[in-house]
């Protein structure tokens, strides 16, 4: 158990897409609910968290069908080896600028909310060091760190719902029912996206004590984020209404700063609010950054990771500083995932899926004959 | 060896990393500005401005800075109330430090107050913002401040606003005798739980919510005394623009209707419509009482054509004081009864008043019926929505109060 064999079980693997998953997209969620859905938002939600377990499902069933074979190998198996080498670059890429763009927003909040003198750089590469020296010892060390982080984190973010309890007037979240369908359907890329982070499941999923359980870890994983989402979606759209969550860049920041705890000596509720989000958005950028990192060293056919994990914090310090405000931040972001993120999660895995369910049947049907 | 220098190398990466010195402040070289004011920018009529304005003594050397002239830039006047750090510790008598700047904008001020303030102004610590008539009646200026004190991270949403009849300054001035910190002062009276409903609410989230919805809002009001300051009262905006004034009794009434009422205390005239001979000698009976709970609903009478809405108060009371003589007694049903129909009377009457008032003379609907038909009757408020202003002076508001009274103290 206390070796270091680059496994790592069901519960750490379930642990560590959580915390993946939360990381920016929950501090604008309401926001963008509300502006594709107004308050029928939480349809689109569901809907699209639907659809998200579905292809967390598509993942791990991927993965199930080679167990211990690397996302680079289980290309070439399935779509030769020069696809292999494209999509190797293609997550690589992906998993690179997504880890800089969060950083920045990361950056951004934080510039914002608590330290407007400190240089941009600094704070890169503040949390990009404690993400590299996490992820030298691989993706065991991760696991634990994600056990370690989640329970108390869950503790912390269910005692500041409870907290936002009172504040909420339910009549905020009515009508219901009124958005057309079509409207619905168009909400479904932003809630996408807003899920974002499931897709480590294709690279983590190689190192796996038992990855005959996984396709059920990633839909666990999807449906405890996807219950998170709507709380927050009640509680900031509850305690702000509608109109005023629309003006709000981040909503849930805003939201914990006018909650009061009875009692409290803490003047400041959102400070709380705020070391937490840094926990859940440093488990984003560490498995995001240790997945591209396994990435190139697939690609590069290397035997150990860590030599290549210094080495990329130049490129991604470099991209995390390319937008000039956060309004850019934002623009690229939805510009990088709309050209990545359909591709990652969709396109290529149900391409795999195709081959697989195509060789299967090619098999039974030699030998049938 | 190698271990001492590596020891060495963390100590020192470690010490320049975390220190964080780029946003490294110290506690005293902030100044905490603990209420706000804000008025337009109005020259003094009839004396110099500019430099000719600046006053000198009778050796001819400048006390004063030249008054501002007013130029277009000149537009807002700030008022900061900076509490004295020596005052808290005993140390001196003058509890606050006003500075009064002119300007263009919140920002621009406060950054060149800093040309005669040793201190970095610093209003994450502000608790209350107090807008001066003069920029209540002006949308724009009203918009630019509102927009300024939402977008700025430091200031909370839990700070507290309201509306000085006349200026806002006046208002900070004044150090009130129970506690001299003006702005600490305000905060309290504010966030008294005892506070009687006679002024909204006034927290910031709150107003700015009303205002991002609607435009429509009441903001509460505050007068100035001679060593009090009053929070009583409030101010009813239409687009972003103060529409009038309510008094006290008709600010509780708004407050019943909007939902958000504190309970408080009503009085009533028991026995003032009995025979002579039924009076005992008197004409009436003073009954206050005490009001625990309050709930409102509005109802949508559907059948009718023109939109018709019934707002039903529920209350519960307990009677504070009747009349020392033996012939009344209280535990008798029917006397409770007629306590309860005074009430219900009486709040009704009260209630349609302010009604009456907020539909003909304000013609702005600042009780929530926008809010209530746009939650449960959306259908309705898509046809409504875009003239509800011309619409809500028209429509038909009745008013069902009902009354409990639970306890009567501890005599008959």
């Amino acid at each position: 158990m206390f070796l270091n064999n680059d496994k790592i079980s069901i519960s750490q693997m379930i642990h560590i897409v959580i915390l993946n998953m939360v990381g920016v997209g929950i501090l604008n969620l309401p926001r963008g609910l509300v502006e594709e859905g107004r308050t029928d938002g939480w349809m689109i939600l569901v809907l699209g968290g639907l659809i998200v377990i579905g292809f967390s499902t598509l993942h791990g069933y991927i993965i199930k069908s080679f167990p211990g074979r690397s996302y680079f190998e289980i290309v070439s198996l399935t779509l030769t080896k020069p696809v292999a080498y494209f999509a190797a670059t293609y997550f690589f890429a992906y998993f690179m600028g997504i880890t800089a763009l969060v950083t920045r927003v990361f950056v951004e909040v934080l510039k914002t909310y608590t330290l407007p003198h400190t240089p941009k750089g600094v704070i890169i590469l503040g949390i990009l060091l404690a993400a590299v020296y996490l992820n030298r010892k691989g993706i065991e060390v991760l696991g634990r760190m994600a056990e370690l982080i989640g329970v108390p984190l869950g503790v912390v973010i269910f005692a500041l719902f409870a907290a936002s309890w009172t504040e909420i007037k339910f009549d905020n979240l009515l009508p219901i029912f009124q958005t057309p369908f079509m409207d619905i359907l168009r909400g479904l890329p932003f809630v996408f996206f807003s899920f974002l982070g499931f897709e480590v499941i294709l690279v983590f999923g190689m190192f796996l004590s038992q990855p005959k359980k996984l396709a059920k870890a990633g839909a666990v994983a999807v449906s405890i984020v996807l219950m998170l989402y709507i709380l927050i979606n009640i509680s900031v759209l509850g305690s702000l209404g509608e109109q005023q969550v629309q003006q709000l860049i981040w909503p849930l920041l805003s939201t914990f700063e006018t909650i009061e705890l009875p009692g409290a000596f803490i003047e400041n509720v959102g400070v709380i609010v705020m070391s937490v989000w840094i926990f859940a958005i440093f488990m984003t950028i560490a498995p995001m950054y240790l997945a591209g990192n396994h990435m190139i060293t697939q690609l590069l056919h290397g035997k150990e990771h860590s030599y290549l994990g210094l080495p990329l914090l130049p490129i991604i310090l470099f991209i995390a500083l390319w937008p000039d405000s956060v309004t850019d931040t934002y623009e690229y972001m939805g510009t990088f995932t709309d050209y990545t993120g359909y591709g990652i999660v969709i396109i290529l895995p149900l391409i795999i899926l195709a081959s697989i369910v195509i060789k299967e049947r090619n098999k039974k049907g030699t030998s049938g004959i | 060896m190698n271990k001492k220098i590596a020891l060495l190398l963390t100590i020192i990466i470690t010490i320049s990393t975390l220190t964080a010195c780029w946003d490294a402040i110290e506690i005293d070289e902030r100044a905490y500005v603990m209420s706000l004011g804000v008025d337009k920018y109005e020259p003094p009529s009839g004396e110099p401005t500019g430099e000719a304005g600046a006053r000198e003594d009778e050796e001819g050397n400048n006390i004063t800075a030249d008054v501002p002239e007013e130029t277009s830039r000149n537009r807002f006047s700030f008022t900061y109330v900076v509490p004295n750090v020596e005052f808290l510790v005993g140390e001196s008598d003058i509890p606050n430090t006003l500075y009064n700047s002119v300007g263009e904008n919140l920002y621009s001020v406060s950054r060149i107050l800093t040309t005669r303030l040793n201190k970095q102004v610093f209003l994450g610590h502000m608790k209350v913002l107090v807008i001066g008539e003069s920029v209540a009646r002006d949308p724009q200026l009203l918009r630019e401040i509102l927009d300024a004190v939402e977008r700025d991270q430091f200031i909370s949403r839990k700070i507290n606003i309201a509306i000085a009849p006349g200026s806002a300054k006046s208002i900070l001035e004044v150090e009130p005798l129970i506690n001299p910190l003006t702005g600490q002062f305000m905060a309290e009276l504010f966030k008294n739980k005892d506070r009687s409903p006679r002024s909204g609410g006034g927290m910031m989230g709150e107003i700015l919510e009303d205002f991002h919805r609607w435009g429509n809002t009441v903001i509460p009001r505050v007068i100035p005394g001679v060593a009090d300051i009053k929070v009583a009262g409030s101010a009813v905006f239409k687009n972003y623009q103060i529409q009038g004034w309510l008094g006290e009794a008709e600010t509780r009434a708004v407050e019943i209707l909007r939902g958000t009422a504190r309970p408080g205390g009503l009085s009533v005239r028991y026995g003032e419509d009995q025979q002579p001979q039924e009076r005992h000698g008197h004409d009436y009976h003073i009954v206050p009482v005490d009001l625990i709970y309050l709930s409102r609903k509005f109802y949508l009478n559907e059948s009718e054509d023109n939109i018709s809405i019934t707002i039903e108060i529920k209350t519960e009371g307990e009677i504070e004081q009747f009349y020392l003589d033996t012939k009344h007694d209280l535990l008798e049903p029917d006397m409770i009864r007629e306590i309860e129909d005074k009430i219900c009377t009486e709040l009704r009457d009260q209630l349609e008043e302010t009604i009456e008032k907020l539909q003909k003379e304000f013609e702005v609907d600042v009780i929530g019926i926008d809010y209530y038909l746009s939650r449960f009757h959306p259908k309705l408020w898509e046809e409504v929505k875009e003239e509800w202003g011309e619409i809500f002076p028209t429509i038909d508001i009745a008013v069902e109060v009902d009354t409990k009274i639970r306890r009567i103290g501890l005599t008959r």
